[in-house]
């Protein structure tokens, strides 16, 4: 009888050892890989073998890189870098292509974006280790290269011509075309996968069968690895992708006489916005939306026609303000779970 | 007493036990963090990878592109980089499981391995 | 029959050889598992079966500075923070096992109780970690000392159950 007992509590011991050596176990299976790309971080986590992660890790960077060769405005040796110092010159397809798109959104956008404020952006400096306040005559002479009715994209000659003085700025949408990018690399094999792009995100496919993705928002106020709320995403068909992209204005900015500069420019004034956000962040279905996106809705605030803008792309969006408010688009309030209780839901009606 | 003493081991030894694995077992299943290592790296290569748990007594690491990183019991920063906005540095120490700071002119990553409990698939800001 | 100064000093001396019987195990101990590729923090803890005796034996103040008294031995061998982290694992440790064996009709013999206060030593020593470090990172390591705490508590307690006949015909407080 005795026996009995100790050999059914054995059992029960072996029961639990093993139990904690499945549990030990199960943990998920990803392969998570970083590299530096366009002066950001680029990790992708992939659930996938390791050889086809290996093998997806390099296609994306492959990717991210080519887009960067063409669009950036920083490497001397891009395409757009040419085009800018000589105000024409030879483009690929890929680049008239997407300098294409950006012009489109700038258009859709009603000039809250404008991709030729080159000349602006350059005199604030906010990509150089050195962004300083322009003066006004600077700026001025600058703001009247902006307009996107002198850009000439010409598919005939493959060339890109740009009015006197103006310079390309692809700033607002460089991440997202590289994400778009990205995903194209991804659609080659069926993997589940989360990219993430110095604050943008790519989401693609679940994680698991019927669970979705969990995507932290930045804290405004606090570390770079602190958020404030999280949103549960499940990219939907056809494609399975969704991307988040977040503009903030403490990203980059300096102060000078007791002033703070942010990075985000009005195309319109040719200074940093003035506005009582923090961030804004937009979820959309593509990388290049969800990227011009937010900071459009950064420069012209929540109202109506941000809202409308929003809903014409199928994409949602979070507000945070100074005062440690936020607002959460309607189709996006069952996804969103806020993690820091100090801030507070803002109240809007149209 | 003494009868009792004689036998090594009592059933009610093994239950105890079992409850404590089990306990063990599910901590291990909902904890899921593996926040004790850390990882360095540079360009896409990890160059050095720390326990942060065998840590005892701090210390620095100076990689070969001039950044130098510290590791203290169960933390990691950049305490220095030849960056000029010092945004690595002032990053802080990194301590819970999947956190990280990155030296963008430097190419350099730090980062704790690993996912804390609820922590999200990605950041974004 | 014995009087109650005698019943006293006979009862410090059993403490104060304890004592020594605890730091003489930990001592073998480290040179035991010296070559071993134990995990940080994981380790047999055979003092354990001086500090249990004493405790069963001779009460809680007693066992109390047997915990004490390594951890005192600790600070000159390994420095402050170790002392600290003794002290903490071996004062939980102590109050477990009294505490469990305060039970009446209790099921557990020796190697239970061991086992849990193991296990409530490690608990201590790791809350004593995380609140120096000042981050609950060390908390990611309970699993594997839990696991180690009830492993290695079994072990000790069982290696008591085996002795405690020897040491009963000891007649120690007769």
């Amino acid at each position: 009888m005795k026996s009995n007992r100790l050999f059914r509590a054995a059992a029960l011991l072996c029961a639990a050892l093993t139990l904690c050596g499945a549990l030990t176990g199960c943990a998920a299976t990803y392969e998570e890989r970083t590299a530096f790309a366009m002066g950001s971080v680029l990790t992708a986590r992939l659930y996938a073998p390791k050889e086809d992660a290996d093998l997806l890790f390099d296609r994306i960077t492959e990717k991210v890189n080519a887009a960067d060769a063409c669009l950036s405005a920083t490497d001397p040796s891009s395409e757009i870098s040419a085009v800018n110092a000589k105000g024409s010159a030879n483009a690929s397809a890929f680049t008239r292509k997407t300098l294409g798109d950006m012009v489109m959104l700038c258009n859709m956008l009603n000039g809250t974006l404008d991709v030729t404020v080159g000349a602006v952006t350059q005199l604030w400096g906010f990509s150089t280790d050195h962004p300083r306040l322009p003066s006004e005559e600077e700026l001025r002479a600058a703001q009247e290269t902006v307009g996107l009715e002198r850009l000439l994209i010409d598919d005939v000659n493959g060339t890109i011509v740009l009015g006197p003085g103006q310079k390309i700025d692809p700033g607002a949408f460089g991440k997202g075309v590289a994400l778009d990018e990205a995903r194209d690399a991804l659609q080659s094999k069926a993997y589940s996968a989360v990219v993430s792009f110095g604050g943008s995100v790519l989401l693609f496919g679940t994680p698991k069968k019927g669970k979705s993705w969990t995507v932290g928002v930045r804290d405004p106020f606090s570390g770079p690895n602190d958020y404030f709320a999280s949103l549960s995403l499940t990219p939907d068909k056809p494609d399975y992708t969704g991307f988040v992209a977040t503009s903030g204005s403490y990203e980059k900015q300096f102060t000078e006489d007791g002033v703070v500069y942010h990075h985000i420019l009005s195309p319109l004034t040719g200074y940093p916005v003035e506005t009582d956000l923090v961030s804004v962040t937009v979820y959309a279905t593509s990388g290049i939306n969800s990227d011009a996106l937010s900071t459009a809705c950064f420069i012209n605030g929540l109202n109506g026609e941000t809202l409308r803008w929003l809903n014409s792309f199928g994409a949602e969006a979070v507000f945070v303000y100074q005062n440690k408010e936020y607002y959460v688009t309607d189709g996006l309030k069952d996804a969103f779970t806020l993690t820091d209780d100090s801030f507070t839901l803002k109240t809007y009606e149209e | 007493m003494k009868n009792k003493l004689k036998r090594f081991l009592r059933p009610a030894d093994l239950i105890a036990a079992a409850a404590v694995l089990a306990a063990a077992g599910l901590l291990a299943l909902l904890g899921g963090t593996d926040g004790a290592t850390a990882e360095i790296i540079v360009g896409r290569q990890t160059v050095e990878t720390v326990d942060l748990t065998a840590v005892r007594e701090p210390y620095t690491i100076a990689l070969d592109n001039g950044v130098t990183v510290a590791v203290e019991p169960g933390a990691i920063s950049f305490c220095a980089s030849g960056c000029p906005n010092q945004l690595c540095v002032r990053a802080g120490k990194l301590t819970k499981a999947g956190e990280s700071a990155a030296c963008l002119p430097n190419e350099t990553l730090i980062r704790v391995t690993g996912r804390a409990r609820n922590a999200p698939d990605a950041l974004t800001g | 029959m014995m009087n109650e100064k005698r019943k006293k000093l006979t009862k410090l001396a059993v403490a104060a050889m304890l004592a020594a019987a605890a730091l003489a195990m930990s001592f073998f101990e480290t040179t035991l598992t010296a070559g071993l590729p134990l995990p940080p923090g994981v380790k047999p803890g055979f003092s354990n079966i001086a500090v249990l005796f004493a405790c069963a034996s001779l009460g809680l103040p007693s066992a109390l500075s047997v915990a004490a008294v390594k951890a005192g031995f600790t600070l000159l061998t390994a420095g402050p923070t170790a002392s600290l982290l003794s002290l903490c694992g071996g004062l939980l440790s102590v109050l477990a096992m009294y505490f469990l064996l305060q039970i009446k009709h209790r099921r557990l013999s020796y190697a239970g109780v061991s086992a849990l206060s193991a296990v409530a030593h490690n608990l201590g020593q790791l809350a004593a970690a995380s609140a120096l470090v000042g981050s609950a990172l060390y908390l990611s390591w309970l699993p594997v000392l839990l696991l180690s705490g009830v492993g290695f508590g079994l072990l000790t307690g069982v290696i008591l159950n085996a002795v405690m006949p020897a040491l009963a015909k000891l007649k120690l407080f007769r």
